[in-house]
């Protein structure tokens, strides 16, 4: 009986011992193998984002305000829209002419309510998605800075931004209503009113 | 004829062997049960994932008690919601990031600790657009959202103006909406110039 306790107490320690180490590794084989594919990192590279940040500022010189949307500066022929997506995509993506937007979203991020004189450390441009293998992700500030961020980083700047955006958005609507009327007819309606009258 | 010495040899070599098969068995299963519940007691990514939507979920929810008591005007901050006593600042951290919440005591007051909290801690970023009087803002606009690094770029969380919690895992699709809650502010900004 002194052999079998013996030799089973030693079993047991080195079959709890193995089996520790083993489970971790054959944990992480398996969870490897199985894992599902995160979405593609597509983001627009520095020189794209420079590109699109120049080509605010030359709408901006010649127009006095800032894009609409980042399409009115490839209508415009300020940029390609191959600028506005990531090289890592296999193709562009579709041009739907109905709406005049691409089927996706380009793949930096715009925010058009900013002015000239807002903040300078205020967010006009950025990637949500990193454009390398690191971490980083790239932010065009309202003073046409460049900047790599930490996501952590990147996220207080946007919550100002908009924080900034609302507070102009209130100055606005807070402001005493003009004499000019808010709304005007469009032309067609003018056209069918008179239409209408003659009969 | 076996001797009684070898006899015995037999015996003790047998329950030797026995003692090792089974000690094994014993040890396997003894290591199974330890990591059963070192796992039970560590939350995975799903867990997080889930308990970061319940956070938006909750954050939401707050938002309509506070606009049922502030003449159907969301708050300008979501340090307005901590203020109010409708959130604690912990709803204001994503569980995948690891985040940790700084000591209340090193803040010269509350107030000033729970605008640190919203400001520069947190790990979800607020779009204001309901705060503003006289907008109306589109129910399928973003409210609340996280940055896709939170989740290691598999999904993320976002909470839209008509108080639902969507986990896109779709990110071309998260960053038109995103851009189209951009654009509004464009919109009502220029418009309004």
């Amino acid at each position: 009986m002194r052999e079998f306790t013996k030799s089973f107490i030693w079993a047991v320690l080195l079959g709890f011992v193995i089996t520790l180490v083993c489970i971790p590794i054959i944990k992480s084989c398996y969870e490897y193998i199985t894992r599902p594919k995160p979405f593609p990192r597509y983001a627009v590279s520095y020189a794209q984002i420079k590109k699109i940040a120049d080509a605010i500022a030359k709408y901006e010189q010649s127009d006095n305000r800032r894009p609409d949307s980042l399409m009115t500066l490839v209508t415009r022929g300020l940029i390609s829209p191959d600028d506005l997506f990531s090289q890592r995509r296999r193709r562009r993506p579709a041009f739907d002419i109905t709406t005049g937007r691409f089927e996706t979203n380009p793949d930096v991020l715009y925010f058009p309510g900013l002015r000239k004189e807002d903040p300078a450390r205020l967010v006009l441009l950025c990637t949500i998605m990193p454009p390398g293998e690191g971490n980083s992700l790239l932010v065009v500030y309202n003073d046409y800075h460049i900047e790599e961020l930490p996501p952590k980083k990147l996220r207080q700047a946007i919550q100002q931004t908009y924080y900034q955006l609302t507070k102009r958005l209130r100055t606005i609507t807070t402001k005493p209503a003009t004499a000019k009327p808010a709304t005007t007819k469009p032309a067609t309606t003018a056209s069918i009113t008179t239409g209408a009258q003659k009969r | 004829m076996t001797r009684p010495s070898e006899w015995q040899g037999r015996k003790s070599r047998r329950r030797r062997i026995l003692g090792w098969i089974l000690g094994i068995i014993v040890g396997i299963l003894l290591a199974l049960l330890v990591w059963k519940i070192h796992e039970m007691l560590t939350p995975k990514e799903l867990a997080r994932r889930v308990f970061c939507a319940a956070n938006l979920s909750g954050i939401g929810k707050a938002i309509i008690l506070y606009r049922s008591e502030n003449y159907d005007l969301a708050p300008p901050t979501l340090a307005s919601l901590i203020h109010a006593n409708l959130i604690g600042p912990q709803m204001l951290l994503c569980p995948s990031t690891g985040t940790q919440l700084p000591v209340p005591e090193s803040f010269p007051s509350s107030s000033a600790y729970y605008d640190y909290v919203c400001d520069v801690v947190s790990d979800y970023i607020y779009v204001p657009l309901g705060s503003v009087k006289h907008v109306s803002v589109p129910e399928d606009l973003i409210c609340v959202y996280e940055l896709p690094a939170n989740h290691w770029y598999y999904s993320v969380n976002v909470l839209y103006w008509n108080h639902r919690v969507r986990t896109e895992k779709n990110l071309d699709l998260f960053m038109k909406n995103l851009q189209r809650t951009n654009d509004y502010y464009g919109k009502l900004i220029g418009t309004k110039r």
